[in-house]
């Protein structure tokens, strides 16, 4: 899948060396649902591999066009066929190039083929309460908040509440055309693994 | 009473046994119980009723308990903890009554109160949250009078008959937030 700014492309367990420095960065992973587990690369390819191998989850590595640089992944987990829903994660690994609409871009292109072409009805992700950059980049696609999850989550020995967000495909659908490289404000990682 | 786990005043909660599995094929049968759980939508036959309470005991992140009556020791439907998080203090609560009683709901309540104690009082998590078909109206009011809120409605999240349907879910908080 390609935007104006990104094409996303399969993750293989190669591309696992470049990953693990972004897994276990704090700064990374605070907005991210990776717990306190320590990334190593054997761990990281693992976990691509598993991916991969999943029917019910779809990974996908973000690279930069003009560069071809990898800066991070996006995907769908627990995918549900039944009842045509699923969960969306993303990562911008690449912490200098967070702010550049990327990951925007990305999680528009996702949400097009999970509507599209999984022909799903819903799209929900969850977020941590002080990730507002987040927040904002999801309302901007069109994602809905659906409630708080109050003290969901622990980091840096506090409770959080984490908000949950959803996009149906009749929303979707009515949404006008974006064009693909249409933001340029800052944004936070978002990954998930297993969140829901 | 056979190894009860809680005790209330007209029910108690025990382990589940493999006698207990004609209960649960019989039970996951009901349209109801199918609708209202947004499970079992396959049938399930002995063998892998057997595997549905194996994996339960088996897995530490479960909880799976029987509802039985005092009086008469019926079991009336079951109760567990599904996805314990430690990480994150927090654990999903599920159940539903199979037997059709007339004092269902006060013994469903009181399964709730004791599984809600022991989650905070035993367990010492910080969070009991679970999954509620919005429909289920008589549930939500259940839940609501056992101290938990509603924090969000998950839109279109769930198929059933052909129509999507709404789920909600409900939060208890350890600090009794929840009760305000």
């Amino acid at each position: 899948m390609t935007g104006s700014q990104v094409y996303l492309r399969p993750l293989t367990g190669e591309d696992a060396a470049t990953f693990v420095p972004w897994v276990n960065d704090p700064e990374v992973t605070r907005t991210l649902a990776v717990g306190a587990a320590v990334m190593d690369r054997q761990a990281e390819r693992a976990w691509i591999e598993k991916m991969n191998a999943s029917g019910s989850d779809v990974l996908f590595g973000i690279v930069v066009q003009e560069t071809d640089r990898l800066i991070g992944s996006i995907g769908l987990n627990q995918i549900d066929f039944r009842h045509r829903s699923a969960s969306l994660g993303m990562m911008i690994g690449e912490k200098g190039l967070w702010g550049k609409g990327y990951g925007t871009e990305a999680t528009r292109l996702v949400v097009r083929y999970a509507f599209k072409e999984l022909h799903l009805n819903r799209v929900q992700l969850h977020v941590y309460e002080y990730n507002l950059r987040g927040v904002r980049v999801y309302e901007k696609v069109g994602f809905q908040q659906e409630g708080v999850l109050r003290q969901e989550h622990v980091y840096d020995g506090h409770f959080w509440d984490t908000v949950v967000m959803a996009m149906l495909r009749e929303e979707w659908e009515e949404r006008p055309a974006v064009p693909a490289s249409g933001r340029a404000k800052p944004e936070s990682p978002l990954r998930g693994r297993g969140l829901g | 009473m056979r190894n009860p786990f809680r005790i209330g005043t007209a029910i108690y909660l025990r382990p589940l046994e493999p006698e207990d599995v004609p209960s649960l094929t019989g039970w996951t049968t009901q349209p109801a119980i199918r609708t209202a759980l947004a499970l079992f939508y396959r049938p399930l036959d002995q063998s892998a009723a057997e595997l549905f309470l194996e994996r339960t005991k088996s897995d530490a992140h479960d909880i799976a308990l029987g509802i039985v009556a005092q009086e008469t020791e019926t079991l009336l439907g079951f109760i567990g903890l599904n996805r314990i998080d430690q990480e994150n203090s927090h654990v999903q609560l599920g159940f539903f009554l199979g037997e059709q009683k007339e004092d269902g709901e006060r013994c469903l309540s009181e399964a709730v109160g004791l599984m809600t104690r022991h989650v905070f009082e035993v367990l010492s998590m910080n969070r009991l949250w679970l999954h509620v078909g919005a429909a289920e109206a008589r549930t939500i009011n259940l839940l609501e009078q056992q101290g938990f809120v509603r924090e969000a409605i998950l839109r279109q999240d769930r198929c059933l008959n052909g129509r999507y349907a709404d789920t909600v879910v409900m939060g208890q908080i350890r600090d009794g937030t929840g009760r305000e």
